[in-house]
């Protein structure tokens, strides 16, 4: 009985000591810590940014009679401008014509039938001068007529205009607001008529464009134990993620990049923190890309 | 959002201006960051942001405009993004010379130039070009006309450039029985079948260039520069009148 008691005593001895072993946490060397960055840049393929748009604003209110300087008419040069920029538009352009000759009652004008650019610059060639529109109505007009903010992006509106104010409106604010849209805006002025200084101060929204306002997803990576007959993967991760903790050795890493990029090896050495960070900005092709590689004490693990 | 911006003070307007996009590290650095790596990547950044703007500018002038400002908060002094930003300026007011000039409308070539430029270009108001003694064609307003239905064509816009063809083809019928005039009329005759063509209508195609050779029996076509499609048309339609090749 008592060396019963004696056997199982000593079993229980080893077993809290092997237990112990196991668990001692100076019995293994301290882990290799790894951090991997990534700094990006666009992607390779962005959407195509579509067709532009011209909207030519074409002025022929009554003012517009009125000689430049003993030459042609405000009308006329109005008149031909437009006609030679509709003709000078790329192909493939998305044109839009907008008369500013209305009825004596200072509208928004009236849009031309949609046609070719020909025909639309010889349409605009045969306008007569009427009663004003008004300038700040149509800009409100074109607008509001835009689809979206992808439509806006690329619409450039053109006014040939002499910038007479007799129908009112706030020039300013129709032109902030145009801009503001997505559009750019070009007063041609013909004749003396100044330009309101408040035009200099319309300053279009910043940040980034639509298709760059999403980040692409921070690439995965692998860390591959080297020097065994097959690779072994050690640890995943996603660039930019918390710090991993490994064993110590030899190791590559293997990032999701498009072409992808192998590093390494590297000596993930006990105790010490690797850092690599990797520049990839595949629209630069292989000149986008850069890796730099540091070590440093790790610091103890936070509990 | 405009008027907020622009109620904010300009260092908070710059810092807004300068903030990181998604994607980028923050705070964002600069071409001169101590770290070479930042460094490196921002001078890579605004090449890569420099270069899409450049391509953006005729097509979305205020995307591009956001980018060229962002390039010089990450290159500071930037001397294209400095261009880039007066290019894409949100609203300008141009005042082009205008001249007085003797020429058919139709006849302006169309330039390369970017739209943004083509608006400070001289506006060249146009008088009436006066017709030859005799009613003679306005053979200059003819060959501009082609010329601009040849381009449609060139650029695939098969259906513009039928429209485009078929008003040569009856402004040259127009013209007279003169041997210039007959000449247009088979040019043009060939560009509207060039167009039918394209469009799947052979039976049209057909008709325009049995008026071609009627115009001009021994109409010849470049196999250099002309569709087999065509050729092989032409040539239908020369056996079609019972002519030899």
């Amino acid at each position: 009985m008592r060396r019963a008691r004696l056997r199982a005593t000593r079993g229980a001895l080893a077993l809290a000591g092997l237990l112990a072993a196991c668990v001692r946490p100076h019995s293994a060397p301290p882990p290799a810590r790894l951090s991997v960055e990534v700094l990006g840049g666009a992607a390779r393929v962005l959407p195509a940014p579509g067709p532009a748009a011209l909207v030519v604003l074409v002025d022929q209110g009554e003012s517009m009679r009125q000689r430049l300087d003993g030459g042609p008419s405000r009308a006329a040069a109005a008149r031909d401008g437009a006609a030679r920029l509709l003709r000078a538009a790329p192909p493939g352009t998305e044109l839009a014509v907008r008369v500013l000759a209305g009825d004596g009652l200072c509208d928004a004008g009236t849009v031309l039938p949609a046609g070719d650019p020909e025909l639309l610059a010889r349409t605009v060639s045969q306008l007569e001068p009427r009663s004003s529109s008004s300038l700040p109505a149509a800009l409100d007009a074109v607008r509001l007529g835009l689809r979206d903010s992808e439509q806006a992006a690329r619409t450039r509106v053109v006014a040939f205009t002499d910038l007479d104010a007799r129908c009112g409106g706030d020039l300013c604010a129709a032109a902030a607001a145009l801009v503001g849209a997505g559009s750019a805006l070009d007063l041609v002025v013909l004749g003396g008529h100044p330009a309101p200084s408040c035009l200099a101060g319309i300053e279009a929204s910043q940040g980034p464009p639509g298709f760059l306002a999403h980040a692409a997803p921070p690439p995965a990576f692998q860390v591959e134990a080297e020097g065994g007959p097959e690779a072994q993967v050690l640890a995943e991760g996603q660039a930019g993620g918390s710090v991993l903790e490994l064993p110590p050795g030899p190791a590559r890493i293997a990032l999701g990049l498009e072409p992808p990029l192998v590093l390494g090896p590297f000596d993930l050495a006990s105790g010490t923190l690797t850092r690599v960070r990797v520049v990839d900005l595949p629209r630069l092709g292989p000149a986008g890309r850069a890796w730099h590689v540091e070590t440093a004490p790790a610091e103890p693990a936070t509990p | 959002m405009l008027g907020l911006v622009l109620l904010l003070p300009p260092a908070a307007r710059a810092a807004e201006a300068c903030a990181p996009w998604p994607g980028e590290p923050a705070p964002l650095p600069g071409a001169k960051s101590p770290d070479p790596l930042l460094a490196g990547w921002a001078r890579a950044r605004a090449r890569e942001l420099g270069a899409l703007a450049k391509s953006l500018e005729s097509v979305r002038p205020l995307d591009a405009r956001r980018l060229w400002g962002h390039v010089l908060c990450l290159a500071p002094g930037d001397s294209a993004a400095q261009e880039g930003l007066v290019r894409t300026t949100p609203v300008r007011v141009v005042r082009p010379a205008v001249v007085s000039g003797l020429r058919p409308a139709a006849d302006v070539a169309p330039a390369a130039a970017p739209l943004a430029e083509q608006v400070e270009a001289p506006i060249v108001v146009s008088t009436p070009v006066p017709r030859p003694a005799g009613g003679a064609p306005d053979l200059a307003a003819l060959d501009a006309d082609l010329r601009y239905a040849e381009r449609l064509l060139r650029a695939a816009r098969f259906e513009d450039g039928l429209r485009a063809a078929e008003r040569v083809t009856q402004a040259a019928s127009a013209a007279g029985e003169g041997t210039a005039a007959r000449t247009r009329l088979a040019r043009a005759s060939v560009l509207r079948a060039t167009a039918e063509l394209a469009l799947g209508r052979d039976a049209a195609a057909q008709q325009s260039l049995g008026r071609a050779l009627e115009a001009e029996p021994t109409l010849s076509l470049d196999p250099a520069t002309t569709s087999p499609k065509v050729l092989r048309a032409l040539e239908a339609a020369r056996a079609a009148r019972g002519g030899g090749p």
